[in-house]
């Protein structure tokens, strides 16, 4: 099933290392806050903001979670030492649009997909359905951050390390406008892909409308 | 527009109670399934819920075999597939780190959420397939997700799993923040211990079409604390939220709820937010209890397994007790001691999740 949005806003982000320019002090101006944000989490709040989203449901989507929290743990954990409270709390795979809504204290929906190559397809599929549910503007944002030590013991394909993609939409009853061709992205991780497709077929089009399978 | 009704035509589901008949049956006997483990923190004793000699992948297809088996079905081909797990494949590619110290040999294709899907998708070749992760309520939104796409019609056959095995770095990860039990956990008791880390594959086959064995997906909801990462909030706000959104979904009044199947860790921020938001909410008292008293807390397929356990308790129309409770923290909500007949028309199922994170899910008899 196929029905139509209008994309609102979209934003990305891309760095062969650790993204500096985040804006992070201006975004999160809490101290607190912000130093247990993760390297996905500003990301992804650096995104919201681009997109101008603060309020309403959130399906964010990363295929490796939260890479540098999943390594402390099992790091600690091989030598006998104690895990970081804070390192458990922040690997999960929600933890990202988790501090997105402490920050801007959002109580809609999150949902969180992770399908390797596929997430972002399923991000689509998924907020396509929530937008429809709800009537309202969605924010889709799906990110990798897999910057850590030793990466290159099994990672030889994704150039950008930190890498993000996000679009809000609204169901629409207009015409769509906007073909979306399926590309490949050299250098972003593949799970970024369909999202990166759709932004792309946007980027030329000043009110964009899209057909997106449910 | 006319909503697509959901019902619930198949489900199988292991745990450390075993097939769902062993489950219910361990249930109404209140006999917790816990056994007192050292193997993954040699200086600490840990409550924790093994489904051994079981082990993850074959047990996810055998199953998956068994609901296709119970289905009308000939096969998946037509079905959509939905998983939910909290940790995917990290048992693995722990256990090759320990070996060799580095990451080398990890498969990353292995090492995601997505090794459950492509697993199934391989066996059974669904139409297509979807993986959410959102902690312990990942099969909770599933389940959620499932029910409006049916209900919108774009599909008519859609299979939840909900899967997670035991590691490393969940048991010890909640020994980090001081909330695991050393013994079988006790929901909502006075002075708790904590909660039994545990694993579980639970499945249920989604459709539009009706059988005589059916229970009905009548409604669900979701809702963010906005509060705290790990710790609920204190004032109840979004479990309130999420049940009385799920309620609303369902058509029903909040009168209606015969049973609370709660998520109820035994941790004792989680069950003392939880039977605030539930003695708010339901004015009526109904029943509540926590099965996690026997099948320990099973991370991201607690939803799908609480599911299974909302749909025979519909079935058989008796009370799921709670096990391992001697005295209530919380003196006004209603835990019945004993399994006991009554009739129930509406179940109510609660998973909460780290960031906040809660769904509500509402089963009910076919009428």
């Amino acid at each position: 099933m196929k029905i139509n949005f209008k994309i609102i806003a979209m934003a990305k982000v891309a760095c062969a290392g650790k993204c500096d320019s985040l804006d992070e002090k201006r975004i999160v101006p809490k101290m607190m806050l912000r130093r247990r944000l993760t390297r996905g989490s500003r990301l992804m709040v650096y995104l919201a903001d681009a997109c101008g989203f603060s309020e309403g449901a959130v399906v964010y989507g990363s295929a490796y979670g939260e890479m540098q929290a999943t390594a402390d743990i099992v790091g600690a954990i091989d030598v006998n030492e104690p895990i970081s409270p804070t390192a458990f709390q922040n690997s999960v795979y929600n933890t990202a649009p988790s501090y997105f809504s402490l920050l801007h204290k959002n109580k809609s929906e999150i949902l969180t997909v992770s399908n390797g190559n596929a997430t972002s397809r399923n991000v689509l599929q998924t907020g396509a359905l929530q937008a429809v549910t709800t009537g309202k503007d969605v924010l889709l944002v799906c990110c990798e951050a897999i910057n850590i030590p030793n990466i290159d013991e099994v990672n030889s394909c994704t150039e950008y390390l930190e890498s993000g993609v996000a679009l809000t939409l609204v169901p629409t009853d207009e015409e769509a406008n906007v073909e979306v061709a399926e590309l490949e992205h050299k250098g972003f991780a593949p799970s970024l892909w369909n999202m990166l497709d759709v932004l792309i077929a946007c980027e030329s089009q000043e009110s964009a409308v899209v057909a997106l399978e449910l | 527009m006319q909503k697509n009704r959901v019902f619930v035509n198949a489900y199988e589901s292991l745990s450390c109670a075993g097939n769902t008949a062993e489950l219910m049956e361990a249930i109404y006997a209140k006999k917790s399934a816990i056994t007192i483990d050292t193997s993954y923190m040699t200086e600490h004793k840990a409550g924790l819920g093994s489904f051994a000699p079981h082990e993850l992948f074959p047990s996810l297809i055998s199953v998956t075999q068994a609901v296709l088996d119970q289905s009308n079905l000939e096969n998946f081909n037509e079905t959509l597939l939905i998983v939910g797990s909290s940790v995917g494949g990290i048992g693995k590619s722990e256990q090759i780190f320990f070996r060799d110290k580095n990451y080398k040999n990890i498969d990353p294709k292995e090492h995601a959420i997505s090794v459950l899907s492509d697993t199934l998708d391989k066996a059974f070749s669904f139409k297509d397939s979807r993986s959410i992760s959102t902690a312990c309520t990942s099969s909770a939104n599933a389940l959620m997700l499932a029910q409006r796409l049916i209900n919108l019609g774009a599909y008519n056959n859609v299979l939840i799993v909900g899967a997670d095995a035991l590691c490393y770095t969940t048991v010890c990860g909640f020994q980090a923040l001081g909330v695991l039990s050393t013994q079988e956990c006790t929901p909502f008791q006075t002075g708790r211990e904590g909660m039994n880390v545990a694993e579980g594959i639970a499945a249920l086959l989604l459709q539009s079409s009706q059988t005589d064995e059916s229970i009905e997906l009548c409604g669900s909801a979701g809702s963010s604390d906005a509060f705290h990462m790990t710790n609920p909030d204190p004032e109840a706000g979004g479990a309130i939220s999420c049940m009385q959104k799920a309620v609303e979904n369902a058509g029903l009044k909040i009168t209606d709820i015969d049973y609370v199947n709660a998520h109820g860790t035994g941790t004792q921020a989680n069950d003392a937010v939880e039977a605030l938001a539930v003695e708010t909410l339901f004015t009526h008292n109904p029943p509540m209890s926590s099965t996690k008293a026997i099948t320990g807390h099973t991370l991201g397929a607690a939803g799908a397994l609480e599911a299974v356990i909302a749909c025979e308790v519909i079935k058989q129309q008796k009370i799921a007790p709670q096990t391992a409770l001697k005295e209530a923290e919380n003196t006004t909500v209603n835990l019945p001691s004993e399994t006991y007949e009554q009739k129930i028309n509406y179940v109510i199922s609660n998973s909460f999740a780290f960031g906040g994170n809660n769904t509500a899910v509402i089963f009910g008899a076919v009428k």
